[in-house]
């Protein structure tokens, strides 16, 4: 069914955006859709559909649409869709698998199982040394890859992708705590003179071909 | 009088900017770079605080981060290492530890009891006659303790943040400099620990120590490499884990190689009355006239065993000092050689037997090595002590290294390092020579081993005499080393005179263990910023909007009820009829949502519950128990079908975790073709029930037909509710017709708008936890966790699973269970009148004066006009129309009678229909 996209909620308050901070920016963008597909035929479905399958659990791969698929497991991808468009060839195909599955593979509602951040900027991984015992150091921690970890105490998914050039990394986490991840964002965000960007604004840039 | 040293002493002061500060409400003078201590010693006040016990007048010995002679009060702060704390215009700084003033201490004439205040004297005294206790406790209490929280301080911000490196050095002195250059020159990713406001180390102060700045300006240009001065690492863990505190931050460092750096500390001597004020280290000397260009005093004796005491004396000389004496504890010393010529009397084969004066030392008495006769007085107003020093090696004592004293050094070293931690420098072992035994018992006492502690050569000798001869008895009889230093300066000696006492050699005493933190954290440090993260629903901002008292359910928080809280039985009482006569909405979010999808997606649940869901329809749900493997009941919710091979399963809020975990569990065992996925935070639920809740729901839904007959109690569909896609269960827990509304998340805040917009025509209503508990409480339904706890099975609650099922998780031990017979029984009870006002939760069923059961829940009813509740009781009592007793509020016994369940719409016509 069609449903208005104006009813679909953010978890988070966000009190005010402003422009985009070379060294560190926040950006929710849960509005926008993501999907999830479990089972053990998932790399058959994502071969048979055309995808470029990451090469590892762990690692995400970027689609020729913008869209993003990250493999959290040899039994489990999410996908993200490309930041222009908002769109993913991937995700579509995901979207028509019926609720009890086909073929060994079942959706996960990941569009509101998770909320999605992105942090922008040189100072994302010191940021993070607040939160998280993952080093997200840039020459640790390459472009593409994946850390399911712990966050503020919070389980999630932090995937590295670049931005023109500029470190970005998009952070997935419980939507029914999204608001407490959020707030604990911003506090460590502080001393940094992070900003919050609106998510359209950091989109604006995005090289979907940078690898 | 000035006793500021000109350029070039002083390296960390800037003379330009004077500041101004008080300590004990006077006004002094300093400079920015001064520490407390450097600025009050310029100032000529030497006495900082008094000691724990006897109330003696302290000031510093070392300079060095951790005595407790140097804790002062700072802005309100207490227990600041006052040579830790770097001076700003206006502090407030106080001496700590007396009563009256810091001068004139009304404790001071403790120092005359010293008889009488033996160690372990409050071991034995105090607690006798019975009761004396009570008289002693306030006035020891007013006396013990170090410093006073200020409890109307703001709150600072404390927080913590990880590090990442490939090699963490701790020490910025010579030996971690080159460490550090050494692995950044391999590409190695360098973290550098140090604790002085500059690298260096002991290169800032000692005698021709050399240029350091070339090798840190070095360092620094690696762009791998991380400084982090003015830091402390308080404790080295497992796996390369350091802590490290930096100003209000606690770092958790992690490194693939430590390297200690750590460098020695300087041990002090022990004679009588070795901690008057003005009796020092030589190296604190060094540090007040090198880095703070301070004269420490107008003339000096210096104690040694090693050459080092020499450089103290020609830097005492080179400060204006006049020094009178170098005392050498070695027999044949070769003063003028290590004097260069200087004009310094040397006495060779001496030790200081006693310090004279009453405030600051005044005197030295000196006696020939081993001899008690023939002393000679010499007057001085400093005494600067150089007699060996011990490798820093807390740290890798921390990360397991074994410490054991190595004789021909009288040094404790760490041996048998992890693999992935090394010593360096000084901390290594090496260091100027120790004296074995740098400590001159006196036959009146008072030489002091533990400053922080008061802990004297007699206390651990009589300590030893009443059997605590063990180290570790030692240090808890004494409490030597457990005080502020924890030993930093006691431990070595404390060990000599235990090992002489014993007639042992100090290798054969051992040593206590060294813990964390090495020189002390702040409250702040350890309670800082923490991380508990909290769960919303999607409705969460519109129950705010609507006054909604929030509750803590687990993680989550949810409306208890709607309205103030100085109101709260008129509200509740509103929503439960709200409820039972029009319709009301609540949310229900919380609760754990589970997809169960699969072949043997039937057959994994009918393993995993008590209920029997094989041959349960597409398009119906079934109320679902969970027992443990001992028959325990673990929680209970919904199994609603969708399709063949898809399951929905709703489990409690908070035993959802448990209910996933136990799913993985058994099917890593089963292998059964099933995917589990935890949707809980995925869908936003909302409970519409209520007589008018069908009517409501009608004008929400277009594509779901909602009479009894095509939508019955128990059916589950698929559609849209408010055009958002929703799954719809015909469920309730409340007991009136209802419905269970599932969408996703995102569209939970908009699917409530819905309702409540509207709901308008039909009055509508939110309803909170409470007031669902109650009228679950009428309907009888149990609350798993409330209702249950960790022994109940699922007879005792009057469910009794079906025999012809083979097989679920606790079958065996629920027939064992029953091959025992009842213990007993969950039973409702109803109480008329106004008694059940005094029978709450929790309270005791009495049969024959014993105990026969409890309350698990209980509230009034207004549909039915009595008090009822749940209780559990002997299996005798649980037959309709008993008579039980409650031991109410006070003790006073009420009269319940026990009804059939459920106390409301027994025909269940309301829910059903």
């Amino acid at each position: 069914m069609t449903v208005n996209p104006a009813l679909r909620r953010s978890p988070v308050t966000v009190q005010a955006a402003s422009a985009q901070n070379r060294l560190l920016t926040l950006a929710d963008l849960s509005a926008l859709a993501r999907w999830g597909l479990k089972g053990r035929g998932v790399r058959a479905f994502l071969g048979g559909i055309g995808a470029a399958l990451p090469a590892a659990s762990n690692v995400s791969a970027r689609q020729d649409d913008g869209s993003l698929i990250a493999q959290l497991s040899p039994a489990e991808v999410l996908v993200l869709p490309s930041l222009r468009t908002g769109q993913s060839q991937t995700g579509e195909a995901i979207a028509r698998i019926p609720d009890d599955g086909a073929g060994d593979c079942y959706p996960a509602p990941r569009a509101d199982s998770h909320a999605w951040f992105l942090l922008r900027g040189e100072r994302t991984p010191q940021m993070f040394a607040k939160l998280c015992g993952v080093d997200l150091a840039l020459d640790q921690f390459a472009n593409f890859r994946v850390a399911q970890t712990s966050v503020a105490r919070l389980s999630a998914i932090v995937i590295r992708n670049s931005i023109a050039g500029r470190p970005a990394f998009s952070l997935l986490a419980d939507s029914a705590s999204a608001q407490y991840l959020w707030d604990c964002l911003l506090d460590a965000m502080t001393e940094f003179a992070g900003t919050v960007s609106g998510a359209g604004i950091m989109a604006e840039d995005f090289d979907e071909h940078e690898t | 009088v000035t006793t500021r040293l000109p350029s070039p002493f002083g390296s960390h002061i800037d003379r330009a900017k004077p500041l101004c500060f008080s300590f004990e409400s006077r006004r002094y003078s300093a400079f920015a770079g001064d520490t407390v201590a450097s600025a009050l010693i310029a100032n000529r006040v030497w006495t900082f605080s008094r000691s724990f016990k006897y109330h003696r007048p302290r000031g510093p010995v070392s300079l060095e981060r951790g005595e407790a002679n140097t804790l002062v009060t700072v802005n309100g702060v207490p227990n600041v290492f006052a040579e830790s704390h770097l001076l700003a215009e206006g502090d407030v700084v106080a001496g700590q530890n007396y009563i009256g003033s810091l001068h004139h201490d009304w404790l001071g004439w403790l120092r005359y009891c010293g008889r009488f205040l033996k160690v372990g004297f409050y071991y034995r005294a105090f607690y006798r006659p019975h009761g004396a206790w009570a008289f002693w406790e306030p006035m020891i209490r007013q006396t013990a303790g170090l410093g006073r929280i200020n409890t109307e301080a703001s709150h600072a911000y404390y927080d913590k943040a990880y590090l990442f490196t490939d090699v963490a050095v701790v020490g910025g002195g010579r030996a971690g400099l080159s460490a550090a250059i050494a692995a950044a020159e391999n590409n190695e990713r360098v973290l550098l620990i140090d604790d002085g406001v500059r690298l260096g180390g002991s290169l800032q102060y000692r005698r021709d120590a050399g240029e350091i700045d070339t090798e840190i300006a070095r360092l620094a240009a690696f762009s791998t490499v991380t400084i982090l001065d003015n830091a402390r690492c308080e404790g080295l863990f497992s796996d390369g884990w350091l802590a490290v505190v930096k100003g209000t931050r606690l770092y958790k460092a992690r490194a693939k190689q430590v390297v200690l750096a750590t460098g020695a500390i300087c041990l002090p001597a022990v004679f009588r009355c070795n901690d008057l004020p003005g009796i020092v280290l030589g190296t604190a000397a060094q540090r007040l006239i090198r880095m703070y260009g301070v004269r420490p005093g107008n003339r000096a004796v210096v104690l040694t065993a090693n050459d080092a005491g020499y450089d103290v004396a020609l830097d005492l000389a080179d400060a204006g000092v006049e020094v009178a004496a170098v005392v050498d504890m070695r027999a044949s010393p070769d003063g003028a050689n290590l004097l260069h010529g200087r004009r310094i009397r040397v006495i060779g084969g001496s030790e200081i037997f006693a310090a004279a004066g009453s405030r600051h030392v005044t005197a030295v008495d000196i006696v020939a090595t081993g001899s008690r006769d023939a002393r000679e007085r010499i007057a001085c107003d400093l005494v600067c002590i150089s007699v060996g020093t011990a490798p820093a090696i807390a740290l890798a004592a921390h990360a397991g290294a074994a410490i054991e004293y190595d004789g021909a050094n009288a040094q404790h070293l760490a041996r048998s390092l992890p693999a992935h931690i090394r010593l360096a420098g000084s901390a290594a072992g090496g260091a100027e020579a120790s004296h074995p035994f740098p400590i001159v018992a006196h036959p009146k006492g008072k030489e002091f081993v533990d400053f922080d502690e008061d802990i004297t050569v007699a206390d651990i000798t009589d300590s030893i005499g009443a059997g605590f001869d063990d180290i570790q008895l030692l240090k808890r009889y004494s409490t030597i080393g457990m005080g502020p230093s924890q030993g930093r300066h006691s431990n070595v000696n404390s060990i000599r005179v235990a090992a002489r006492a014993r007639d042992l050699a100090p290798e054969e005493i051992g040593t206590t263990t060294f813990r964390p933190p090495w020189t002390g954290e702040s409250f702040g440090v350890l309670a800082g910023r923490s991380f508990d993260p909290v769960r919303r629903t999607p409705m969460h901002r519109r129950h705010l909007e609507l006054g909604a008292h929030m509750m803590v359910a687990g993680a989550w928080l949810r409306p208890g009820y709607y309205g103030p809280p100085a109101d709260t039985t008129r509200a509740i009482a509103a929503e439960v009829t709200g409820v039972r006569h029009g319709v009301g909405v609540i949310d229900v979010s919380t609760l754990g949502k589970i997809e169960i999808r699969g072949p043997q997606a039937a057959e994994f649940l009918n393993r995993l519950y008590v209920t029997g869901h094989v041959k349960q329809p597409v398009g119906r749900a079934r109320y679902a128990l969970m027992t443990d493997a001992t028959g325990t009941i673990v929680d209970d919710g919904v199994i609603a079908r969708f399709a063949e091979r898809h399951f929905f399963v709703t489990a409690t809020t908070t035993g959802v975790e448990g209910v996933l975990r136990s799913m993985y569990f058994w099917n890593t065992q089963w292998q059964l073709d099933v995917d589990i996925t935890n949707v809980s935070a995925a869908y936003g639920a909302l409970n519409i029930a209520g007589p008018q809740s069908r009517e409501l729901m009608a004008l929400l839904t277009s594509n779901m037909a909602l009479d009894s007959e095509a939508f019955p109690y128990m059916a589950v569909r698929v559609g849209s509710v408010a055009s958002i896609p929703a799954r719809v269960m015909r469920v309730g827990f409340v007991g009136e017709l209802g419905y269970e509304v599932h969408v996703p998340f995102s569209f939970g805040e908009a699917l409530w708008d819905a309702i409540l917009q509207t709901g308008q025509n039909f009055g509508v209503i939110p309803f909170g936890l409470e007031a669902q508990r109650i009228l679950r409480l009428e309907k009888g339904h149990v609350i798993v966790g409330q209702d249950t706890d960790g022994l109940t099975h699922p007879h005792e609650i009057g469910m009794s699973p079906a025999a012809s099922k083979p097989y679920f998780i606790g079958k065996p031990a629920i027939a064992a269970h029953n091959a025992r017979g009842l213990q007993r029984r969950l039973v409702g009870f109803r109480i008329a009148g106004t008694g059940g006002d005094s029978v709450q939760e929790a309270h005791l069923i009495i049969e024959n004066n014993e105990i026969a059961g409890r309350v698990t829940s209980c509230a009034y009813s207004a549909a039915l006009h009595a008090t009822v509740g749940l209780a559990y009781v002997r299996p005798h009592q649980a037959p309709p129309n008993t008579t039980i007793e409650i031991r109410g509020n006070g003790g006073k016994m009420i009269a319940a009678q026990v009804v059939t369940l459920p106390f409301y719409d027994p025909g269940n016509e309301r829910q059903a229909r």
